[in-house]
C-alpha cells in the first residue's frame, strides 16, 4: 500500500472516532479526543505536504527528462563531429563531385570540424607530450637523475648506473675485493712474491711405495715423481719396479720407466750412430715366418699334375691338331654312301677324298673350296647305271672326258682348284 | 591625379570528378569551375600605379595538394573582352546577384559586367558547369579546358591586353608592400582583376577573399 493510500485510511479512521465523540463532554475533554485531534492534525499535515514533494518530484522528473534528451542531442552532435574530425564526411564517389557552384557545396568537403579537430588534437598532443616529458622518470638502478624544473625540456643532470646494470663492459675484470680471495687472484707482499699463504701445497718430492694399490692412495697436491718398487698390478709391467709422474692438472700416471725397459718409443729415424749398411747374414726362415708365403705357395702347380691344353700357347712351329684336321692330314676318304640328289662336297678343307654312289643324276656342288687344292672323287654307277656328274660350272674338262655310265661302273673324277676355276679330269676304265 | 581605395571581393572554385567514379554511361571525367570577374576603369590613363596590394583570405581549401595553385593577375584591356566567354559551353552567371540565377546557352553572350557595382555589391561570376574533361571521350586526349576555364580570359591571344601583376593565392592572408607603376600606352580603359589556375586539378578547391589595394592614374 502506498504512504498516500495509508496516510487516507488513517484520516478516514480518525474522522470516525472523532465523529463518534459527538462533542458532548460533560467532564471535560477526555485525553483520548485530545490525542486523536492531534494525531488528525498531523497526519492531515503530512498528506498535504506529502503531496506537495509528489508535485515536486513529478516535477524533476520532467526536467530531469528534458535535460537528458537536450544531453543526448548534444551527444550526437558531438558524436557526429568527432566523426567528421576522424573520416572524411563526403564519399569518394560523391554525385556532387564535378558540380559544386557555390563555395558552402565545398564546406561539407573541407568541414570547419575537420580544421578545428586538426587545431584541438594537436593541442591535446602538446598537452599530453608536456605531460609525458614531465612524467619522465629514471629507476634507481640506472643511477639517473632528471631535473624537471622545466617540465618541458626535462634535462639529465646525473647519470651513475651501477656497475651490474653497466652494458658491455669489459670481461674477465676481477675487483680488488676479490684479492687472495677464492675464486679470485693472488696478491703481492712488499717484495713483489706472492705470500706463502696463498700459494697451495706443491709436494713435488720424490715419493717411494711399496706397490700400485699404495701409490693410488697418495694424496698429491701437485705435480709428483713416484717409485713403485713392485709394479707388477700395473698391466704394463711385467715384475719389478717402475717409475712413475703423477700429472696433477689431468688427474693421471705417467709410467716412464720400468724395470725391463725404458718406456720410451725411439724412431729408427731418430737413432744415431746407426751402420749405414746392413748386411744380413745367411740365415734360414720358415714358411710361417714369412707373410703371405704359404698362401702363394698353394695358388702355385704341383709338379707332378699334368698340363691342360689351354694352358699352353702355340707358337709359330708348334700347334695343336683337331680330329678333323688329323683326319684331313691322313688323307681319310669321305663316304657319302648312295646320292639321288646333287650333294654338296663340304668343307673341301677338311677332306681330299670322296667316295660317291650314284643313284641318280647329280650335280658337284663344292662348298668353302681351298685353293691349290686337289680333290678326288670316286663315282659308283648303280646297277641301273646312265647316272650323269654336272661339274661346276667354273670347271675345265679335257675334250673326250667323261663319266663310264655303264652299271656299277666306276669314275674317278680329279679336280684341281687355282682359286678360280677347277681343272677336272675324268678316268674311268677301273 | 585620382587616388581610388579599392576593394574587390573575388572567388574562385574547381570541382572535380573522376571518370572511375560512376559507370557507363556517365564514366567520364568532368570539372566545374567559377571565378569572379573584376574591373576598374581607369579612363584610358597613361601611368597607373597599384600600391600595397593586400589579399584577405577568408576561405581556403583544396582536398589534395595543388599542382598548379590559384593566381590572381591584374591586367589592362579593353572593354568587353569578356565577350570571350561568348563560347559552346553552357555556362551559369552570377550577375552581382548572389546566386547563380542566369543560364546561357552555348554561342550567346554573357551579360553585361557593371564595374560600378563590383565594390559595394555582390562580385560577377561565371560558372562553366559541369565540363567533359575531354572532348573525345574515352580516348581523352582533347582537353576541354583550355576553351572552357577562367583562364582562357588570361592566355588566349585573340585577347589584347597587359598584364601588370600576378599573384599566387596562399591559405593565409598576405599583403604586399609594391607599388608598381604600369605605361598603359595602348589606352587600355579597364583594370581586370581575375582569379584563375592555369590547369585543371584534380581535386576539389574553393577559396574566397578580398583584395585591397590602392590605384594612382
Amino acid at each position: 500500500m502506498a504512504l498516500r493510500d495509508l496516510l487516507q485510511d488513517q484520516i478516514t479512521e480518525l474522522e470516525t472516532i472523532l465523529n463518534g465523540f459527538g462533542g458532548n463532554f460533560g467532564n471535560g475533554v477526555p485525553e483520548l479526543y485530545v490525542n486523536a485531534i492531534t494525531a488528525y492534525t498531523i497526519l492531515k499535515a503530512g498528506l498535504e505536504g506529502q503531496e506537495d514533494i509528489v508535485t515536486a518530484l513529478t516535477n524533476e522528473i520532467t526536467s530531469r527528462v528534458q535535460t537528458d534528451t537536450e544531453l543526448s542531442e548534444g551527444l550526437n552532435l558531438t558524436n557526429q563531429r568527432i566523426d567528421n574530425l576522424l573520416y572524411d564526411p563526403v564519399p569518394e564517389s560523391s554525385v556532387k563531385n564535378g558540380s559544386r557552384l557555390y563555395l558552402d557545396e565545398f564546406i561539407e568537403v573541407f568541414s570547419t570540424d575537420q580544421v578545428d579537430g586538426l587545431e584541438q588534437r594537436f593541442a591535446l598532443f602538446t598537452n599530453a607530450l608536456s605531460g609525458k616529458l614531465s612524467d619522465l622518470i629514471a629507476s634507481v638502478g640506472t643511477g639517473i637523475t632528471i631535473d624537471k624544473s622545466n617540465p618541458a625540456f626535462p634535462v639529465i643532470s646525473q647519470n651513475r648506473p651501477l656497475w651490474d646494470n653497466i652494458q658491455n663492459k669489459p670481461g674477465g675484470i676481477q675487483l680488488t675485493s676479490q684479492k687472495g680471495q677464492s675464486n679470485g687472484y693472488a696478491s703481492l707482499d712488499g717484495s713483489g712474491k706472492v705470500p706463502v699463504s696463498q700459494i697451495p701445497n706443491l709436494n713435488s718430492s720424490l715419493q717411494i711405495v711399496s706397490n700400485i694399490t699404495e701409490r693410488n692412495a697418495l694424496v698429491l697436491t701437485g705435480n709428483t715423481p713416484v717409485l713403485v718398487i713392485d709394479a707388477s698390478d700395473d698391466s704394463n709391467v711385467t715384475s719389478g719396479h717402475a717409475f712413475y709422474v703423477y700429472d696433477f692438472a689431468n688427474t693421471t700416471w705417467i709410467k716412464t720407466s720400468e724395470q725391463e725397459s725404458l718406456d720410451i718409443i725411439l724412431s729408427w729415424m731418430n737413432i744415431t750412430g746407426k751402420p749405414t749398411t746392413f748386411p744380413p747374414e745367411a740365415h734360414n726362415h720358415l714358411i710361417s715366418e714369412i707373410t703371405g708365403l704359404q698362401t702363394a705357395l698353394d695358388g702355385k702347380r704341383n709338379t707332378e699334375d699334368t698340363i691342360s691344353a689351354n694352358y699352353i700357347i702355340q707358337e709359330n712351329n708348334k700347334f695343336f691338331v683337331s680330329t678333323a684336321e688329323q683326319g684331313r692330314w691322313n688323307n681319310d676318304l669321305y663316304d657319302f654312301g648312295t646320292v639321288t640328289s646333287s650333294p654338296s662336297f663340304f668343307d673341301f678343307g677338311l677332306y681330299n677324298s670322296f667316295k660317291v654312289t650314284l643313284g641318280g643324276n647329280i650335280t658337284v656342288n663344292i662348298n668353302s673350296p681351298r685353293s691349290g687344292q686337289v680333290y678326288i672323287i670316286k663315282f659308283i654307277q648303280d646297277a641301273t647305271g646312265g647316272r650323269t656328274v654336272t661339274l661346276p660350272g667354273s670347271s675345265l674338262l679335257p675334250s673326250g672326258e667323261s663319266i663310264n655310265t655303264d652299271p656299277n661302273s666306276i669314275s674317278l673324277l680329279t679336280l684341281h682348284y687355282d682359286g678360280t676355276e677347277y681343272l677336272a679330269s675324268w678316268k674311268s676304265g677301273f | 591625379m585620382p587616388q581610388l581605395n579599392l576593394s574587390h571581393k573575388f572567388s574562385y572554385s574547381q570541382s572535380y570528378r573522376r571518370r572511375d567514379e560512376q559507370v557507363a554511361p556517365d564514366n567520364f571525367s568532368r570539372y566545374t569551375e567559377t571565378a569572379t570577374i573584376s574591373k576598374v576603369y581607369v579612363e584610358k590613363a597613361k601611368e597607373i600605379r597599384i600600391v600595397n596590394p593586400l589579399f584577405m583570405i577568408t576561405e581556403f581549401r583544396s582536398k589534395i595538394s595543388l599542382e598548379n595553385p590559384v593566381e590572381f593577375a591584374f591586367f589592362l584591356a579593353n572593354e568587353n573582352i569578356e565577350s570571350i566567354f561568348n563560347d559552346s559551353y553552357q555556362k551559369f552567371i552570377d550577375p552581382n546577384a548572389g546566386r547563380y540565377n542566369t543560364i546561357v546557352a552555348p554561342n550567346e553572350p554573357i551579360p553585361m559586367i557593371n564595374p560600378a557595382v563590383l565594390q559595394a555589391g555582390f562580385s560577377y561570376r561565371i560558372g562553366y558547369f559541369e565540363i567533359p574533361e575531354y572532348s573525345d571521350f574515352p580516348d581523352d586526349t582533347e582537353e576541354n579546358f583550355p576553351f572552357a576555364s577562367i583562364s582562357k580570359i588570361m592566355f588566349d591571344a585573340r585577347i589584347q591586353k597587359q598584364l601588370a601583376a600576378i599573384y599566387t593565392i596562399k591559405s593565409v592572408s598576405f599583403a604586399t608592400n609594391e607599388q608598381f607603376l604600369i605605361k598603359n600606352t595602348n589606352g587600355y580603359e579597364y583594370l581586370y582583376l581575375i582569379p584563375f589556375i592555369q590547369k585543371i586539378q584534380n581535386t576539389e578547391i574553393a577559396l574566397a577573399g578580398r583584395v585591397n589595394f590602392q590605384l594612382e592614374y
